[in-house]
Formats: C-alpha cells, structure tokens, sequence
C-alpha cells in the first residue's frame, strides 16, 4: 500500500516540511518500558495533507504529540527523529520548541469538550497564544486576529462569544473554536487528533469538511488522525498505522 | 485457591513487599498494640495500684540523665508513677478509644451512607445536609462541645467512671459524616450499574441488593478511610483529654499525661510531657502512614476534608 | 448567579435555626438559673415563684421562642461568672482569637501556596519529597504538643519568647489589638506557628494533589500544545483551576482552625474565646456556652456562605447558570 495517490504540485515542489523517522515512542511503567509506538516514518511536503489512518490504539495519537515533542509521562522519545525544517524537533530546546508549538505546528485535540481552560473566556485563550508568540503583539490586535479567525469558523457574533466560557458552547462550537485557535498564527501544519469522533454524526461532516476547506484556502499543511478512511474531498495522502508502525 | 494464596498474588501484598515504610509503620504499629493488649505482663508497675507509687520517687527523670535511677527507665511522673508503665497504660486506653470510636461511626456512617444513597430522595438530602453542618464545624469542635455540655451535665465527678464508653460514643458521632460521605460517593456510583439493575430485575428486595451487591464495592474506601480515622480517633481523644474534658488523671490516657505534665516543663520536668507526646505521634504517625500506603495503592474517592 | 446568592442565604438561616434549637437545649439542660441567681437559702415556694415570674414553667416552644427573640436582639443572658450579658463577654474577647486565627492563615496562605505548586511541578525534587514526607509527620503531632515543645524550647530552654499572654495591646475603636507593638507580634509567633502547624501541610498536600490532577488534563495539554509560557501554564491555567477545591477545603477547614484555637489558647493561655470558653466549661457558666455556640456558629456560617460565593465568583460555571455542581 505504498502508493501517493495525490500530491499538491505547487511552485515549491516537494519541499519537505516534515520528516517522521523511524519514530519510537516509549512509556516507562512500573513493570518496564511499553513500546507506544516502533518505528513510525513518513515525510510530508508543504502544504500537503497526509491521513494517518488506524484502528485505536494503534499508536496515532502517541504519533501526533509525539511531532511537537509533547508526550504525557511516562512516555518518552526512545530513538528516530522528527524533522521539522531541517531541524529536529525530538532533540531541540524546550524554548525554541516553544516557538514551534502553536505557532509554526498547531494541534487539534480529540474532545473538544475536555481541551479548552474551564476557568478562562474563549477571549483570553484565544489572544494569550496570539501574545506568547509575538512580543510586539498588543491587545487589540490580537483581539482582532481572534475575530477573524472565528468568523472563518463560521461562529456568529464573535465579539459577543469572545467573552464567554467554554461552557456556554455546544461539543460542535467547540472544535470550531479550537480549529480557530490552531489558524490563529498561520501556521505551516496543523495536527488534528481524530477531530470529530467525540462529536455528533450530524455535526462530523460538518467540522471535516470546514478543516478541509480551511486547509485548502490557507495552504497549510495537514496531519489528520482517522479510524475509518471517510474523507470525501480533497487531496490526501494516507498512511496506515497498524502494530504501532506505519506503512504506505 | 485458598484465602492466603489469593492474597499473596494480590497487588496489596505486592506493592506491600516494595514499600519500606508501609513495612516500617506496620512493624511499628503491632508492636504498639501487642504491648497494649499486655500491658499488664509488659509494664513493670502497675500504675492503678496505689501501693506501687511512692511519692519520694516523684519527678525522676529518665534513666540516661543525670538524676536518673536504673528503676524508671522513662522516669517517674509528679506523683512517683513510673512513665514507662504510664505510658503503656496510658496508650492502652488510648487505642481502645480510638478502635471503639471508629467502629461506631463506620457501624453509624456506612448504614446512613448505604441506605441514604441507594434510596435517595428526602431521607438522603436531610442526611447529608446535616453531615455538611457537622463537618462544617469539624469534628475537633462537636466532639469538644458534647463532651463539653454532657460533662456539664453529668457531672465531673460520675464522668470519671464512664469517660472510655463517653469519649467512644462523643468521638464517635463527630466522625460519622465521612463514612457516610464516602459510602454514599461510592453507591452512588455502583447504583447506575448494570449489575444492581440486573439484581433488581431478578426480583431481589432492595436491602439484600444493598447489602450483598453494592456493599462489598465500597469496601476498599471504607478500609482506607477507617485507617485515617484510628488516627483522628486517637487524636481527638488526646486533644480532648487534654482539655480536661476526656480522660481522668488517675486512668490517664496519653493526652491526659501530656496535660497533667504541661506545667511541670517550667521546671525542666520535660519528660512528664515529651515523652508521652513522642508516643502519641509514633502510634499516630503509623497508623497515617499506613493509610498513606493504603491510599496509594487502592487509589479510592475520598471525600476531600 | 442570583438564584445561586440566595439558596445559599436560604442555607444559611436554616443552619442557625439549627444551631439556636442546639443552643437553647444547652441552655435547658445545663446549669439552674434560679439557682445561681437566688442561692441556697430560699424556701421551696419562693423558687416556684421565681420559676413562674421568669416564665421557666411554660412550654418548651414558649421558652424557646422568647430564647430566639431576646437572641436576635443580642441578648444570650448573663455570664454567671462575669455577671455581665454574655454578649459583651464574647465581643471582648473575640479579637484576641481573630487576630490569633488571622495570623495562622496568613502563615498557611503564604508558605502553602507556593509549596504546595512548587512541590506539584517538580513532583522529584528533593525539597517536594522533603515537603510530602514533612507534612504526613506534620499533621501527625497534635498542636497543643508542638505548642507545648516550642514553649519548652523557645521560652524554658532559650528563653527568646514568651510562653503566654498577649503582651501589650493597643486599643482602637473598642478593639484590643496585639499587632501593633513588637511585644505583641513576640506574644502572637509561637501561638499562631502552632496553630497553623496542623493546617499547612494539609494545605501544602491538598494543593499538591488538586495541583497534579489538573497539569494531567487535557485542557493543560492543550496549553502546552499552544506554546505558552511554564509560568503562564502554571500559574494562570492550572492555579485558577487548583484554587477551586482548595476554596471549598479552606472553607470547611476554618471550623477546624477554630476548635484548634482552643487547643491553642489553652496551651498559651491566650485571652481569647477559647480560653475563655474552658474557663466556661469548668465553671459551669451554661449562658457563656450558648453564647459561645452561637457565637462560632454564626461566624461559620456566615464564612461559609461568603466563600461559597467566592467559589460562585471563581467558577464561571455557578456565574451564569446558577447552579452549584
């Protein structure tokens, strides 16, 4: 199954923006490491949406943070590399990772139930990522980069919603704040951690068909985590993971 | 496979063999009980009997200081009692308190708990309202006020006879809304299961599904939880003998001999006071680090506070 | 938010309904005050008079409602050994106990706050195991044995602090005030370090745990993910998240530091209410008690009520929709 169905063909061919290899992840238990992940490779150009698709556990998620170096304890990056630029995200400093995260590689998490800060408005969520990475960035700016990225969600009255709370939004209205959280600062690639499988059947299509878009007008660089092959539109590569490794 | 067997494989013990201070605080806490429970054969006087005190032998301190005698090895307190002897009995009285209390308010907490959450409704609001006020003064305080106001109206002199059932049934009664918190948490949990559901529809009468079904589940809470509470049982004890409002001095527990020696460390007499204190918080001290070990391994919802 | 405010206040009246049916049974069942007020040497029917003339013969509702009224009015009765209202006892002796408890929180806010984070993000360090070991030992020594191991090592063997009093004390506006001279500030130090020595390694504990639970959410993960700054994470993130137990537990843990002030006080013989309050019990002075119970119950409540609306205030949850969780 190694076969690049389609791959977006712009003036920078081929650049490669990332590059996963033989990626082992590890987690340190009690009773001795557990391998999460056993060699995990793939490259992915810019621009250029690739689907890792696999039944869970096997291996995805650990996969997806394990690009931004961001692996919950006791896991570990055991061996492999991840080459963001050139660079290797997997050994690089925590404060220049931070200039990464977020900014340059944005990340969808799975529920959007559980992801935003119960105690924080939308509002400040949304211009404390914007001011972390841009010292020169004042309030209102942010403030304004924030309304517009909610309309391209499509989230009406956003100047209203800006002061709420996370509870006040249905699972649906969530990812889609989220989804404007990762647009926030342009990035080059956006990892998305199964986006719709906590949410409604109704509301799925929907929310992957808005990334898509999203995806497709910006220019930015995908990693959609899936478990069934589901994707209608677009131009994807796929990757399968089975056995904690990947395979084309 | 037999009891002991099982319990050998279990995580419990495993996690037991690794753990040098569970080890520690447990060896610690049986020698503690087995020289409570013979006290009589341990001690080498008997601190009741009146012809074995001599008031010459007053304020000897321990055995290693200067003054000390070969005879008290702890020393003897203000009235010539051998500290030693004190002490043992003293701790004595103090774990009996500390095991009756606590029996009572799991007998009191898991019944209201048990049968507060599985029925709901009235009966379980008015419950736990009123756990929610008591708790809200802290045990401390109601255990302080109805020895408080009961002494008052018995009278000190008949409370001296009945002070170990007294302090068992105050303590007691302070404590049960933890249980009871605690018990209701985890039937509240277990109800929504399919297992109850299943019993129930197999026609079985709610007290037997209670008490058959869902009262085995909260077992390991209840385990830890009853650790915690001998602690706080025997704290309370002492901070209520202390005050004066628990135990007599001549039946002294440890926190009536911390009292009665209080005055006498402004004459350098610390031992009447220390010593008997240092025992209380080794007995204490076990007794949570043990609970401390039991938490981590059976990781149960407590209620917080 | 409204709803919220007065189910809460609603609460609040029903518990010192409670606490003034409790107050009044003490009140019947301890102590005679026609006894205490006429001595031994009255004849059997003089006493009936008496009883009939304070109306201690009728009904129990009738008393108790006359009890209520007169209490509402701040009137418990008077003090048999003071022989003045109780009332006036309690408020004269209340600031002595309140700067006690305030100076103990002080001490437990600003040590267990940072302690309890610190030992939550860098759950190896040393001084976090150092701290967790600590604490266990910490809530295993009863205060009035540290009160009384500080006096033997502070005051008899070093002879550096006072081992009991207030010292001087300044008076403004009818209050008694010990922390305005440096004697005072001497006088307060071992009492206050005791009574906070049970409370802050539960706080430094509690904090830890609620701390550790919250930096494994997702929503903190997703901070991560987003690039921002430890300090930003842990101190905006996770700590408003951290504080709402810990509001709760602060709550529920002010009866506790009030039980303990007597233990305290006892120890230090510091002029304060629970002081007084032991003096009470020995002397049988049954209106003194009832006011004392009343006393402590409504300033629990009433802080109850106040930090269950903080707690509202915190979370935006109970904000808008009113309802607690």
């Amino acid at each position: 199954m190694s076969s690049i169905l389609n791959c977006i063909r712009a003036d920078d061919v081929m650049a490669t923006l990332l590059e996963v290899k033989d990626l082992v992840v590890k987690f340190a238990l009690r009773g001795g490491d557990v391998t999460a992940t056993n060699g995990v490779s793939f490259d992915l150009a810019r621009g250029e949406r690739l689907g890792l698709v696999g039944e869970s556990g096997a291996g995805k998620s650990v996969t997806g943070f394990s690009i931004i170096n961001l692996i919950s304890q006791p896991g570990y990056i055991a061996s492999g590399s991840v080459n963001f630029h050139g660079e290797n995200l997997a050994t690089m400093s925590a404060a220049r990772l931070r200039t990464i995260r977020g900014n340059r590689i944005s990340m969808i998490f799975q529920d959007p139930m559980m992801t935003l800060n119960p105690v924080l408005t939308i509002g400040t969520q949304m211009i404390e990522t914007l001011m972390a990475h841009n010292l020169q960035m004042c309030k209102e700016r942010a403030r304004g980069i924030a309304l517009e990225k909610l309309r391209k969600v499509h989230i009406p009255s956003p100047e209203r919603r800006l002061e709420q709370y996370p509870h006040e939004f249905s699972g649906g209205m969530r990812q889609r704040i989220i989804i404007a959280i990762a647009l926030l600062t342009d990035p080059e690639l956006i990892i998305a951690d199964e986006p719709t499988t906590a949410l409604d059947v109704t509301i799925q299509a929907e929310i992957m068909d808005l990334l898509i878009e999203l995806c497709e007008t910006e220019g930015m660089g995908m990693i959609l985590m899936l478990d069934t092959c589901r994707c209608r539109s677009g131009n994807w590569t796929l990757a399968v993971m089975y056995l904690r490794r990947t395979g084309y | 496979m037999s009891a002991l067997a099982t319990f050998r494989e279990s995580y419990l013990w495993y996690s037991f063999k690794r753990d040098k201070i569970a080890i520690a605080s447990l060896l610690v806490l049986v020698l503690l009980f087995c020289s409570a429970i013979f006290a009589p054969l341990i001690a080498p006087y008997n601190p009741y009997d009146p012809e074995m005190i001599d008031i010459m032998n007053s304020e000897i301190p321990p055995a290693w200081e200067d003054q000390g005698s070969r005879e008290f090895l702890l020393g003897t307190d203000s009235q010539g009692r051998d500290m030693l002897s004190t002490m043992i009995y003293g701790m004595r009285i103090s774990i009996t308190i500390g095991l009756g209390a606590v029996l009572l308010q799991a007998f009191l907490g898991v019944l209201i708990g048990l049968f507060a959450g599985y029925h709901g409704g009235r009966l379980d609001a008015i419950f736990m309202r009123a756990a929610d006020v008591q708790l809200s003064f802290s045990y401390l305080m109601v255990a302080i006020f109805l020895s408080a106001v009961l002494q008052a109206v018995v009278g000190v002199s008949r409370f001296g006879e009945i002070a170990v059932p007294f302090l068992i049934l105050v303590i007691g009664f302070s404590q049960w809304p933890q249980y009871a918190r605690t018990v209701r948490a985890s039937v509240l949990a277990e109800r929504k299961k399919e297992y109850v559901e299943a019993a129930r529809v197999a026609g079985f009468t709610s007290p037997r599904i209670i008490l058959s079904q869902i009262f085995p589940n909260t077992l390991s809470p209840i385990l830890v939880l009853s650790t915690i509470q001998v602690a706080n049982a025997v704290m309370s004890e002492a901070a209520l003998s202390f005050l004066g409002l628990g135990m007599p001095i001549d039946r002294p527990s440890l926190g009536s001999l911390i009292n009665s020696g209080f005055e006498y460390i402004f004459s350098g007499a610390w031992w009447i006071t220390i010593l008997p204190g240092v025992l209380l918080v080794v007995l204490v001290l076990s007794i949570n680090l043990l609970g401390d070990f039991l938490r981590d391994v059976f990781n149960p919802k407590l209620y917080k506070g | 938010m409204i709803a919220f405010v007065i189910r809460r206040i609603i609460q609040a009246f029903i518990v010192i309904f409670i606490i003034s049916v409790i107050g009044f049974a003490v009140k019947q069942s301890v102590g005679d005050p026609v006894r205490e007020m006429t001595g031994i040497s009255v004849s059997a029917e003089e006493l009936q008079e008496f009883r009939e003339k304070l109306g201690l013969n009728d009904p129990w509702y009738v008393q108790y409602v006359r009890f209520l009224g007169k209490a509402v009015q701040g009137d418990l009765g008077n003090s048999f050994f003071y022989k003045r209202p109780a009332t006036d006892v309690i408020l004269e002796k209340a600031p002595a106990t309140l700067e006690l408890v305030f100076v103990s929180s002080l001490i437990v806010i600003l040590f267990s706050v940072p302690l309890g984070v610190f030992s939550a993000i860098r759950p190896n360090h040393f001084l976090s195991r150092f701290l967790m070991s600590g604490s266990i030992v910490g809530v295993s020594i009863p205060v009035f044995l540290t009160a009384i191991m500080m006096i033997y090592v502070f005051s008899v063997k070093l002879g550096w602090l006072p081992s009991f009093g207030r010292g001087e004390l300044v008076m403004i506006g009818g209050w008694d005030s010990g922390l305005l001279t440096v004697d005072g500030w001497l006088h307060i130090l071992m009492p206050s370090v005791a009574l906070s020595s049970i409370m802050l390694p539960l706080f430094i504990r509690l904090i830890r745990a609620e701390m550790m639970e919250v930096l494994e959410s997702e929503y903190i993960k997703f901070a991560w993910a987003k690039g921002l700054s430890n300090r930003r994470i842990w101190f905006v993130h996770a700590f408003k998240n951290t504080l709402l137990p810990v509001i709760t537990v602060g709550g529920v843990q002010l009866g506790v530091t009030i039980a303990f002030t007597i233990l305290t006080e006892t120890v230090f013989q510091w002029q304060g209410l629970g002081f007084m309050f032991m003096e009470a019990v020995e002397r049988s002075d049954s209106p003194l008690l009832v006011a004392y119970l009343m006393f402590v119950g409504i300033v629990m409540v009433v802080v109850n009520t106040i930090v269950d609306l903080i707690y509202g205030l915190v979370n935006p949850t109970i904000r808008i929709s009113g309802a607690s969780s």
